[in-house]
């Protein structure tokens, strides 16, 4: 397992960012401000190192909403004690998400 | 957009590994559906995030190649190895066996070949000949020398250098010791410095300088214990008094043997005037940026300018040079290319036997291969799997051949030392070691590839079928297989026709008279210091010498008879000079080599005297001056007359003699076995410029190296400071002269029989997968009634065909690539038509056995149990 110690800046703004409600890809893009191109490799990553685990939504959430099922993220155990870490580490993390960048609303899990 | 970037992911979705790909895919297409949708959509920004699934999925693929995942390979691929411990032991030992001989050839190759010689700036430094009117290379003249080297402008230097030894004397016993005269500019042109002390300057090789030497190493540790005060310290050579300069370092050498002391040539006042006695090898270095034409053109141009001056010494006389590394190793070329060939072929070989093998064990793995398809390992990573197996295979018998090349290389550069040139040059070091690793990772990779296709394109279902095992063997694989072994068969015919031919003319070779009884004679070399024996200059006291020390030895218990000559058949070097006949005016006969004997010399050796008489103890200086001359020489000067009684004139500088013929002998072949005889003339050694160095020979019924001590006695009697040296016999001098071809013919012989091995054991393989395969229809067969002879015949004959396209295709392959043999052939075509029927009869011989053993097997199953087996 990968220690703590070694979460990016990037890597530590995307699992902050599960952490806080933001489940699904598309929206942590928005969250943090950072770009697909970086945002998707850090979660590959974290899901290897154990910190968050993927899953898919149930069907019927899909199927109501009238669009193909969107896979979503969540912190680990592990992954929230890396996070505390990296926020120890971090300090800008400390600000609320959504001033990272242009600005997104938190949704609702 | 949404369209478009959806198909753009789903391109996108090839690069990502086929275990992950179906998610991946479902992922990113779901979150942009889900953009697009959502109020905020942009198709600018849809088409930015869709980007970035190419950075996404080339990271999926770069993990797949990453540490974690190779060494995950790494460690299956070993798991694999040590469950089958025994096949993956007769894989290993088959690639190790192949690459461990390459290894060996190549560092063979290198050494010799392509490592630069051990001087400064190597590539520039030349070897500088003369040119004989009728095209040859020479050595030059002393005088010739002085002339180039003062006036060839684009050469830095031009030295010439010569083999001698001397007496060392004044330090406890007297030694012999080698020696190598050289210009003073010797070892500035070669440009390494020396351990200690100076070189020669320009002016130690006057004259009138005061005497001066430069040791070796060997020679300082030896005979001064290492003492550091030696320069400036005296020896004695040859009874003259001369100063120690310098030593060279340890592993200073020019050919391959290191010399105790270098000295400078001083050349006497008449040497330095003869221009036309040519035996001195000269080295030059080129000037920078001076191209090797250009400086043989200043070459040519200065022997025009000099046989014009010259015109008695010099007419017709031109200069050439070539890199002395070419001078050195040209001969040893083709026998090494052809040699690297083989046993590339012999690696080959080895790696189509280690393919079929992988191939039968692949579809065995059917069934795990399937499984782990079906658990969502895509095609690649199985492909990566297989293919990591083998390349570890190959590494592993790349370790270990290339151990067994190291543990072997002083053993084989031992047994070359006679055969090759630098044979000291031969060293694994980071370029072998670097070849070694190449040709083990390509060969693993061509043994992995076909079963690893094989293996990958498993199918599922046959393979999970209970008692699916017969249905396994697919058409295509046991095809392969047999494409495979037709391949085998070709290139063993390949290597086992050149063997043939290169054993049938070395056989030949060694077959050749080479004009003399060679067996039971012991030979031997004395050279009289100058001192003691020069005080008549007509030689008369080294006449005497050695007309006594035949005395000497023929009083020896044992020996029949003695004798004494200047140069022996195969001692490797050569004298000759040009005559004229009397009468004769215009013509003139260049290449007539000459030797000095004493009485009795032809009877020694066993050469027949043809006509007229022999040499004996009336021809002494006083007496008219005589001659014998050999058929060569007979046929060339004097055809269809008896040259008895005739007259020759020789034309040495100052000295011209006119010598009667009185006898002819048979021809005697003194450059080995292989070049026809050269015209030779004989003289007696007491009558004419009688020689300080002569090779004696005693005839003996007994082991001549038992006569040894004897021998030595016998000529300590006579000067108990004269060391014997170069004692051999003369079978063993013959057999050194044609060892270079023993080398070829052994090392091709042992490849071929590898190979052959090889082949047979392919063969008997493969058969003994098919006929195991087959056994339900073998039984089938025989319970509706097939005798044994029937089914054994039906398998057979199945198996030769293969054989017989392998054997055709190889007879083909032999009769273009057997041509590179050409050179080292002796007496034989190579295209030699018995030599290639033999050889077919004998690998369909094998592949006959190879079929019947496993067919004989099948035949004896009991027809019952064949049909109950599954």
């Amino acid at each position: 397992m990968t220690p703590a110690a070694r979460l990016t800046y990037a890597s530590a703004l995307v699992l902050h960012a599960v952490a806080n409600g933001y489940r699904h890809g598309f929206d942590i893009m928005d969250a943090s401000g950072l770009p697909s191109g970086t945002v998707y490799p850090a979660l590959r990553r974290l899901e290897r190192s154990g910190y968050v685990k993927s899953k898919w939504e149930a069907d019927t959430v899909a199927q109501q909403a009238k669009r193909p099922r969107r896979r979503y993220y969540e912190v680990s155990r592990l992954g929230r004690d890396a996070l505390s870490l990296a926020l120890q580490r971090f300090r800008l993390l400390t600000r609320p998400l959504g001033e990272q960048s242009t600005g997104a609303e938190p949704k609702e899990a | 957009m949404l369209w478009f970037v959806k198909g753009l992911v789903r391109v996108l979705s090839y690069l990502v590994p086929q275990s992950h790909r179906a998610e991946w895919r479902e992922e990113w297409q779901a979150e942009l559906h889900y953009r697009a949708h959502s109020s905020r959509a942009r198709p600018s920004e849809l088409l930015v995030r869709a980007l970035g699934a190419v950075p996404d999925a080339l990271h999926l693929l770069r993990y797949e190649w990453s540490v974690d995942v190779v060494s995950q390979d790494i460690r299956h691929a070993f798991r694999m190895l040590r469950k089958r411990p025994g096949f993956s032991a007769v894989v290993i030992a088959t690639l190790a066996l192949g690459i461990g001989a390459n290894t060996a050839m190549f560092s063979l190759l290198h050494g010799v070949l392509l490592k630069p010689l051990a001087f400064e700036e190597p590539e520039r430094l030349m070897r500088v000949y003369e040119v004989h009117p009728n095209g040859g290379r020479w050595t030059f003249s002393p005088a010739n020398l002085i002339s180039f080297r003062e006036k060839a402008s684009l050469f830095d230097d031009i030295v010439g250098y010569g083999g001698t030894s001397l007496t060392l004397t004044g330090h406890g016993d007297p030694e012999r010791v080698t020696a190598l005269h050289v210009s003073a500019g010797f070892f500035d042109l070669l440009g390494t410095p020396l351990a200690r002390g100076r070189s020669f300057v320009a002016d130690d090789d006057q004259a009138d300088a005061a005497p001066v030497v430069v040791i070796s190493d060997g020679f300082w540790n030896r005979r001064f214990g290492r003492d550091e005060s030696i320069v400036g310290k005296t020896v004695t050579l040859n009874g003259e008094l001369s100063t120690i300069v310098g030593v060279t370092t340890p592993e200073f050498r020019i050919r391959s043997t290191s010399r105790d002391i270098y000295f400078p040539w001083r050349f006497s006042e008449n040497d330095r005037a003869r221009r036309g006695a040519h035996w001195i090898p000269v080295l030059g270095r080129l000037k920078a940026d001076v191209e090797l034409p250009a400086a043989v053109s200043e070459l040519e141009a200065v022997a025009r300018r000099l046989s014009e001056t010259y015109p008695e010494t010099n007419d017709g006389w031109s200069a050439t040079a070539r890199p002395l590394r070419e001078h050195l190793v040209s001969s040893a070329r083709t026998p090494l290319l052809v040699l690297f060939g083989a046993v590339g072929l012999v690696l080959l070989i080895a790696c189509v036997n280690v393919a079929n093998l992988l191939l039968a064990r692949a579809e065995s793995r059917n069934r795990e291969m399937s499984l782990r398809t079906a658990l969502g390992a895509g095609r690649g990573r199985l492909l990566k799997q297989l293919l990591t197996e083998s390349v570890m295979f190959a590494l592993l018998g790349g370790a270990i051949g290339l151990a067994l090349a190291y543990g072997s290389l002083d053993l084989l550069k031992s047994g070359l030392a006679n055969s090759l040139p630098r044979v000291e040059d031969i060293e694994i070091n980071g370029f072998i070691l670097l070849f070694t690793f190449t040709i083990s990772t390509l060969a693993g990779l061509l043994v992995g590839i076909l079963p690893a296709f094989h293996g990958a394109r498993a199918d599922l279902m046959a393979a999970l079928k209970e008692g699916g095992r017969q249905a396994l063997t697919s058409a295509n694989g046991g095809r392969i297989r047999g494409a495979l072994v037709v391949a085998e068969i070709a290139l063993s015919l390949v290597l086992v026709t050149g063997a043939a031919l290169l054993i049938k003319s070395f056989v030949r070779l060694s077959q050749v008279d080479p004009g003399f009884r060679a067996h039971g004679i012991l030979t031997g070399r004395v050279s009289l210091p100058s001192f003691g024996y020069d005080r008549d200059d007509a030689g008369t006291e080294r006449a005497t010498f050695f007309r006594d020390l035949i005395g000497q030895l023929q009083a020896v218990q044992g020996v029949t008879s003695a004798a004494a000559i200047g140069l022996l058949p195969s001692s490797g070097a050569d004298q000759s000079t040009t005559i004229t006949v009397p009468g004769r005016h215009e013509d003139e006969y260049s290449g007539i080599e000459f030797r000095q004997i004493t009485p009795g010399y032809f009877k020694t050796m066993g050469i027949p005297l043809l006509s007229g008489r022999e040499i004996d103890g009336r021809d002494v200086p006083d007496s008219p001056g005589v001659i014998m001359v050999n058929e060569a020489f007979a046929e060339r000067l004097f055809p269809n007359e008896n040259p008895v009684g005739k007259r020759i004139s020789t034309g040495w500088d100052s000295h011209p003699e006119t010598l009667d013929i009185v006898g002819v002998v048979g021809n005697v072949k003194e450059f080995g076995l292989r070049p026809d005889a050269v015209s030779t003339m004989y003289w007696s050694h007491a009558q004419l410029n009688s020689r300080r160095s002569m090779s004696f020979i005693v005839r003996t019924e007994r082991d001549p190296l038992t006569l040894v001590p004897a021998i030595r006695q016998a000529v300590w009697r006579l000067d108990p400071d004269l060391p014997i040296y170069r004692i051999a016999t003369m079978r063993q001098l013959v057999s050194d002269s044609v060892a270079s071809d023993r080398m070829s013919t052994l090392l091709l012989g042992a490849f071929a029989a590898v190979a052959l091995l090889l082949g047979a054991v392919g063969v008997y393989g493969v058969m003994s997968y098919t006929v195991s395969q087959r056994t339900q229809e073998v039984g089938v067969r025989m319970a509706l009634g097939a005798g044994k002879g029937e089914v054994l015949g039906l398998i057979i004959r199945q198996g030769m065909i293969a054989a017989l396209i392998g054997i055709g295709i190889g007879v083909g392959g032999a009769l273009v690539l057997n041509r590179v043999l050409s050179s080292l052939l002796f007496d034989v075509s190579p295209t030699d038509p018995a030599t290639l029927i033999l050889v077919v009869f004998l690998l369909a011989a094998v592949a006959v056995v190879a079929c019947y053993l496993p067919a004989r097997r099948a035949a004896s199953v009991d027809p019952l149990e064949a049909l109950r087996y599954e």
